[in-house]
């Protein structure tokens, strides 16, 4: 309930902050966010699985993002940047899927 | 054996012990977690030998059944809690969430999820010897939801709602961002490829706009000429309707009237008349009720005069228009058209007019062997 609260904190605070987002920034954020969704499906799946861990998910979920922040801006620097960011969204949506499959098997048995 | 159910379900996973989490982490992320529970393996062969040999542990790796798992059980249980060190608590952990996951398998097994559990295999193992109380404990995933959903000031759930604030935020400001300019966020390269489009794209429309320009001035020229050309052909037909009768006209000019009671005038004299008419200049003629034109023939005899086969009644009435001085001046010169007419015995006068309507007109017959001379040069 409060991960949910936080979410919504979140969300609304992007709202009514409107920030810009630093140019030298804006392509990896699109890769953290990427990877902070993965996190977070792996953190409700490990909860449903009954192993979640706070330490565990704040570690996955730093290091998530900043290695796929890391790898866009080495992609970048190696002049592949567009073809490693997708890269990098096609293998955190793969893991989105297996753990959303994970959770749905959880909770609906099926 | 008889240890082993109850330590499944304090490990239930509403209350992970603080201690196992650490290690035992997300079945999720086997990746991660690999490395750690390798250096345990080689621990379980010194304590459990039998276990490479074992040929229902063979079939449970390749085929994960989780039917021969029973089989094996008891030792795997007793020597899990004969060597109850914290390293193997955590395997213990870990081998608890893996039978609860291959429990759930039967049901759906997704290619997706084989391939992901897969690096999982050796963690499996020890966790053969729980599979049927975990099965039986296997919690309904709705209740997990619920407890963990239940708001409790814990440092799991603080960092959970700091993290998804996190999340929430910069998905937030990432839409704008898209929303605002699509353009920013792009690389460098893109950028350059997008301004070498817009450029060539740029390059084909002037391009396009200088055809098209350049067709415009050709129609709009084309059509002044064409407009000029009929211009001068409608002046032309008038001109030419005018002179061959087929127009009616009004204009300045005179009106001769001639009175001939005992019918003394000839053809020829009538003849004198319309050349004296054309002489002076006179554009268009009428005779009466008939105009006169260059096929215009008189006949007959004295007395009797006809003009184009139709006989004129007296008194007859010139009307002509042209410079109403010189028509009148060239019919009344001595010796001239008035002067004969007056010798023949009629009698006559010439009134100057500022307005002569010349309105009888006469059609046209299509010339029958004559056709036009194509002009030099086409």
């Amino acid at each position: 309930m409060i991960a949910v609260f936080g979410l919504v904190v979140g969300v609304v605070a992007g709202l009514v902050l409107q920030p810009t987002v630093p140019a030298e920034l804006q392509p990896y954020l699109p890769i953290a966010v990427v990877a902070a969704l993965d996190a977070i499906f792996g953190g409700v799946r490990a909860m449903l699985d009954g192993i979640f861990d706070d330490r565990v998910f704040l570690t996955s979920f730093l290091s998530n993002v900043i290695v796929a922040g890391l790898i866009v801006f080495l992609g970048d620097q190696l002049g592949v940047g567009s073809q490693l960011s997708t890269a990098v969204v096609v293998v955190l949506g793969i893991r989105i899927f297996s753990n959303a499959a994970a959770i749905r098997r959880h909770l609906f048995k099926a | 054996m008889d240890e082993r159910p109850p330590t499944v379900p304090p490990q239930d996973p509403h209350v992970p012990e603080p201690d196992e989490g650490g290690e035992t982490a997300f079945a999720a992320w086997p990746q991660d977690e690999i490395a750690p529970t390798d250096p345990d393996e080689p621990d379980e062969p010194a304590t459990a030998p039998d276990e490479p040999t074992d040929p229902a542990r063979v079939a449970h790796d390749t085929a994960r059944d989780d039917d021969v798992a029973p089989e094996r059980t008891p030792d795997e249980g007793d020597e899990a809690r004969e060597a109850a060190t914290p390293s193997d608590e955590a395997a213990w952990a870990r081998a608890d969430a893996a039978v609860r996951e291959s429990a759930l398998r039967p049901v759906g097994d997704d290619a997706t999820v084989l391939g992901t559990d897969q690096p999982d295999a050796p963690a499996h193992e020890p966790a053969v010897a729980a599979a049927p109380t975990a099965m039986d404990a296997a919690p309904n995933g709705w209740l997990v939801l619920a407890r963990a959903l239940r708001p409790r000031a814990n440092r799991a759930q603080l960092f959970a709602a700091v993290l998804c604030a996190l999340l929430g935020f910069a998905l937030v400001v990432q839409v704008r961002q898209n929303d605002e300019s699509a353009l920013s966020g792009l690389r460098q390269s893109e950028l350059v490829r997008i301004l070498d489009e817009t450029t060539d794209r740029g390059d084909q429309l002037r391009q396009e706009v200088v055809e098209l320009r350049g067709q415009r001035d050709e129609l709009l020229s084309g059509s002044d000429r064409q407009e000029a050309a009929l211009d001068s052909l409608r002046r032309s037909a008038i001109t030419q309707g005018i002179l061959s009768g087929r127009l009616p006209a009004q204009g300045p000019g005179v009106r001769v009237t001639l009175l001939d009671p005992q019918g003394d005038l000839q053809p020829v004299t009538m003849l004198n008349m319309l050349e004296e008419l054309r002489n002076a200049g006179a554009e268009a003629i009428q005779l009466n009720d008939r105009r006169v034109t260059a096929s215009s023939a008189f006949t007959g005899t004295r007395g009797a005069i006809e003009l184009d086969g139709v006989p004129l009644e007296a008194p007859f009435t010139w009307l002509a228009i042209g410079d109403p001085d010189t028509l009148s001046i060239a019919l009344q010169i001595p010796g001239g058209a008035m002067a004969t007419v007056r010798g023949t015995g009629a009698s006559g006068e010439v009134e100057e007019l500022d307005e002569v309507q010349v309105s009888a007109v006469r059609e046209l017959e299509d010339p029958q062997y004559a056709t036009p001379v194509a002009p030099d040069g086409e």
